[in-house]
């Protein structure tokens, strides 16, 4: 784990400038944490607001003018914060590929779909026949079923699913080595998405690739990630291998989220346990920012902010004043809060 | 539970023509085909499909939104589309709808007690003092304030602009709710909390619900029965337990394979409660 991690995300705080001179601006990230191996998944969970996609544009060097972003991003060593554009470009694109939630957009609407990878293969100083041989193979390798046809197609004509097959085409044209995908599959229907989680999977594999997969779904998250950081209100709250945060969540939040989430099998979920909406990040507080949403909260809660803690030697960590938090030792979740109401 | 026959749709087909002369030879696209089904008083039948699969056609039909182009759709034993339009406005605050999207179902300049209010006013029901307590008991009971009445739609979040879209639904005493992706644009936790909010009101109020969905975990834990649907035809239907358990079309189990579930955290939670079966 240590050492030598791919991706080192380590005090990440992102603040919108305020407008008027002494207004300090508005918080939208927090201290963030990530640690990412390579040719690992990383899963971030959270809703909608919690500063996901932040995080991931921090990484992108992306942020928009507005935004400013202190801390540490470290990728294979490099301090990437604060990199000038010139100096970010041989690695955006070539070493770090992004796929986002709407293909569409990420593909250029009046270019044929073969002459955009071709153009990206291009970058790394090959010839335009070898490019455009490799932009066929490449458009093979997302499971395009006729990599030719494609390759002379306009974006318009192919489906949701076959354009983001295309965009992930693109984000790895240049054999990045971490692979940046924010809610990829959010707009898809159900089997296009399983399909698309499985080549994100088969990538990794075979290309030795990290990924970093954010996502408010669970069940996508869990289908493909390895480690698992949930956000909460621009903060990390709980982080650790999948298998752990998942069947043993330490943050009374992710076993909340987990509880709300619906199930196909088993106990139905949809367990109405998360009352309210979360506090946005830019609104200033003291304490943990989840305190006014949880059962469990003690008056500490609310005055000091728990760090992320460790809550077992697998790298499992929690921010919680209350841990070890399980809902055992606190008695059953859904008894408790119907003997209060 | 299982009540009289309240919606009635036999043979819906419904046709998308095509621009131009080849309109007049019927050509086009068919977004229902001969679709039948029947909902009973206080029960709740899910409609599950893809994108495309004619879903949310259906529901236009059965809110009147729509005319079928074959077939018929009778809610409360009137068809909709043989009606005359005073008649026909009267017949349809038997029905409320509530759509995904709550920010382009709620007008952006009225203030939420207004919307709420409005179909009250429409159909002049009552006198103005009833109609107005008629609607902060609401607002109450789906969890609005004062405050939040007060309040146009952009300053309320989703959750809230949700339930305010459910209480218009639910003002003039609806028979059946035609629910179209109501909690889709919603977070997790806020999607729980509205999924409990309809069922809850349902029971109470004796609503029959049309509940239209993608997911099918969202469908598991609302509906009594399930009808899958694609390209505008049935799959399958059967009471949802069963039919998730076992499904007999190959598309349902490849749709059912599909969705990544969500894991479980130790140790198991209880059951949800309050499910009606």
């Amino acid at each position: 784990m240590s050492g030598e991690a791919l991706v080192r995300v380590a005090g990440l705080t992102v603040t919108a400038r305020g407008r008027r001179r002494g207004d300090d601006g508005a918080t939208i990230v927090r201290d963030v944490e990530l640690e990412l191996d390579r040719g690992k998944t990383l899963g971030v969970v959270g809703e909608s607001g919690s500063g996901k996609s932040t995080v991931a544009l921090s990484i992108l060097g992306l942020l928009g003018p507005g935004l400013h972003a202190e801390g540490s991003v470290a990728f294979d060593g490099r301090e990437l914060l604060h990199r000038s554009e010139p100096e970010l470009r041989p690695i955006r694109g070539a070493e770090i590929g992004a796929v986002f939630q709407n293909p569409f957009r990420s593909l250029n609407p009046s270019l044929r779909v073969g002459v955009q990878i071709r153009e990206t293969v291009m970058l790394d100083g090959h010839e335009r026949r070898a490019a455009e041989q490799t932009a066929i193979e490449l458009l093979g390798q997302v499971g395009l079923p006729d990599p030719e046809r494609a390759a002379a197609s306009y974006p318009h004509t192919l489906s949701g699913g076959m354009q983001q097959r295309v965009a992930i085409a693109l984000s790895i044209a240049r054999d990045p080595r971490l692979l940046i995908a924010d809610e990829p599959t959010t707009a898809l229907d159900v089997r296009v998405q399983a399909q698309i989680l499985e080549l994100l999977a088969r990538l990794v594999r075979e290309r030795d690739m990290a990924l970093i997969l954010i996502s408010h779904d669970l069940g996508v998250v869990a289908s493909v990630a390895d480690r698992i950081a949930v956000m909460y209100s621009g903060r990390v709250v709980e982080s650790g291998p999948a298998a752990d945060v998942f069947r043993s969540a330490a943050h009374p939040y992710s076993h909340a989220l987990l509880e709300s989430a619906p199930r196909l099998r088993g106990p139905h979920g949809l367990a109405a346990s998360l009352r309210g909406s979360a506090t946005p990040p830019s609104v200033p507080m003291d304490g943990c920012r989840f305190a006014p949403r949880c059962t469990f909260a003690v008056p500490r809660c609310s005055t000091n902010e728990p760090p992320l803690e460790v809550v077992d030697d697998r790298g499992h960590r929690a921010a919680c004043w209350e841990l070890p938090w399980t809902p055992t030792a606190h008695g059953d979740a859904a008894e408790l809060r119907k003997s209060r109401s | 539970m299982s009540g009289e026959p309240l919606v009635e749709v036999q043979g819906l087909g419904k046709l998308f023509p095509r621009a131009g002369a080849r309109a007049r030879r019927g050509e086009g696209l068919w977004a229902v085909r001969d679709v039948s089904f029947t909902v009973r008083a206080g029960e709740t039948v899910a409609l599950v499909g893809e994108s495309g699969a004619g879903k949310s056609t259906v529901g236009r039909c059965l809110l009147g939104l729509t005319d079928p182009t074959t077939g018929v759709v009778e809610v409360g034993g009137f068809d909709l589309a043989a009606l005359r339009r005073g008649a026909r406005r009267a017949h349809r605050s038997q029905i409320g709808a509530v759509f995904q999207d709550s920010s382009s179902s709620l007008n952006p300049r009225w203030t939420i007690e207004r919307s709420v209010r409005h179909p009250l006013d429409v159909h002049r029901r009552d006198s103005t003092a009833e109609r107005g307590r008629r609607v902060r008991e609401l607002l109450a009971r789906v969890g609005l304030t004062d405050a939040h009445a007060r309040r146009v739609p952009s300053q309320l979040s989703g959750g809230e602009r949700q339930r305010a879209a459910i209480a218009r639904a639910l003002v003039l005493g609806p028979r059946l709710i035609v629910c179209d992706e109501p909690t889709s644009a919603l977070d997790v936790s806020v999607q729980a909390q509205i999924v409990e909010l309809l069922m809850s009101l349902q029971v109470e109020q004796q609503v029959a619900c049309v509940f239209i969905s993608h997911d099918l975990a969202v469908v598991r834990a609302v509906s009594d029965r399930i009808m899958v649907m694609r390209d505008g035809a049935v799959v399958e239907t059967g009471a949802a337990e069963a039919l998730l358990a076992a499904p007999a079309s190959a598309y349902t189990q490849e749709l059912l394979a599909a969705v990544p579930d969500a894991p479980y955290s130790d140790p198991p939670q209880p059951s949800r409660q309050g499910v009606p079966s």
